[in-house]
């Protein structure tokens, strides 16, 4: 069994991973702070019963059930995404941001995509942050959410164009053209 | 053929062909088929663009640092988890049993060889202490503060009271002292000035 000094480093590594799941799920700073913490303390207090090379998709899990849960308890859908939401981004992708105007216009769209990204329903939702927020393989997703592969890759194309339809219903925002490269081709995932 | 000669039917046929494509995984035939439907298909031309802009908006959204003092309350929270073995059990609880292992300790030859003379009662005490020290170590393995704390005012507090009471530990005045055990541990706030 994993010492507790053990587990403190393995929640310590991981909860920046966690924290964007919940941030993105949820739409916002504190409600992914609690999501976080309830997700971490509960790996501490099961972490005796996950073993080593589950402990990423585990937390997954729990992170998307807590999120859920706090969706369900707070009754009400992420729409209360707004300016304290794109600040936190804002400050997050600051230093890789090319120049104070391109910032500014990348900082609306990006405020928009999150919270068209959050409005999404479950699983497109959890399945886009995953797959193209955090780069997980398609196996990796199956695993930790505990689906089956085919089903992985049907909601996340289906996520892909209901976002899609979303930003273009959306006044403010289409995609960002200059992305529209297809520069993430993606090569590195195990692919079936 | 012209954008004007593809149908809709035809580009139904080629839209798992894009999705692989934006996943990054449509090569060899399949492909060069796609590539051959995007020279005389606008419509397709304008999804396979949106949707590669989506997934590269998206991936060019941040990886966020999860505040350090989510850490430190998960570290709070979990350490008072290990602590509370006290409060679990119950200010009561606690006290009982440790005027039940308190009770073979005193008296012992009470229960053991009735008939035997009373040992001094300063032995009894130091006996006694020894004891109390003994069950707060145990108890005290969760270590933190309020674990500490709960052990103090519920147990090691009022099981002092309670030996001033015994005084010379007579069995007579040993159901009163359980009374005080008792009514202290129920009221924990009380005993902490006291
Ligand atoms: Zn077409």
């Amino acid at each position: 069994m994993a010492s507790s000094q053990a587990i403190d480093r393995q929640i310590d590594q991981q909860r920046h991973r966690v924290f964007t799941l919940a941030y993105y799920t949820l739409g916002s700073h504190q409600d992914a702070e609690d999501a976080t913490q309830e997700t971490l303390l509960r790996y501490w207090r099961n972490a005796s019963r996950v073993a080593p090379d589950r402990v990423e998709g585990w937390l997954v899990r729990t992170t998307t059930n807590v999120c859920l849960d706090l969706i369900r308890k707070r009754k009400r859908s992420p729409e209360t995404f707004g300016n304290e939401a794109s600040e936190a981004t804002l400050q997050a992708a600051a230093s890789s941001s090319p120049g104070p105007s391109d910032r500014a216009v990348s900082a609306e769209s990006r405020q928009q995509l999150e919270r068209k990204l959050a409005e999404l329903k479950e699983p497109f939702r959890s399945l886009l942050i995953l797959r193209e927020v955090q780069g997980m393989t398609y196996d990796q997703i199956a695993d930790a959410l505990e689906l089956p592969l085919t089903s992985v890759r049907v909601y996340l194309h289906r996520g892909r164009r209901l976002l899609a339809q979303q930003l273009e219903a959306s006044p403010h925002c289409s995609p960002t053209p200059e992305h529209h490269t297809p520069k993430k081709i993606s090569t590195g995932g195990v692919r079936r | 053929m012209t954008p004007h000669e593809t149908s809709v039917v035809d580009c139904d046929a080629y839209m798992d062909a894009i999705d692989q494509l934006i996943d990054g995984e449509l090569a060899g035939p399949a492909l060069e088929a796609l590539e051959n439907h995007l020279a005389s298909c606008p419509l397709c031309v304008a999804l396979v663009d949106r949707l590669f802009a989506i997934s590269n908006d998206l991936h060019a959204l941040p990886q966020l640092t999860c505040p350090d003092r989510v850490i430190e309350a998960v570290r709070t929270h979990h350490r008072s988890d290990r602590a509370p073995i006290a409060a679990r059990m119950g200010y009561a609880a606690i006290c009982l049993a440790a005027a039940a292992a308190l009770a073979l300790v005193l008296f012992p030859w009470q229960l053991t060889a009735p008939n035997q003379p009373e040992p001094s009662s300063s032995a009894q005490l130091a006996e006694a202490r020894q004891a109390i020290a003994k069950l707060s170590a145990t108890l005290a393995q969760s270590d933190t503060a309020v674990g500490q704390e709960t052990l103090r005012r519920g147990l090691v507090e009022p099981l002092g009271r309670a030996f001033s009471v015994v005084g010379k530990t007579k069995l007579g005045k040993w159901s009163a002292a359980m009374g005080v055990l008792i009514d202290a541990s129920s009221t924990p706030e009380q005993s902490k000035d006291s």
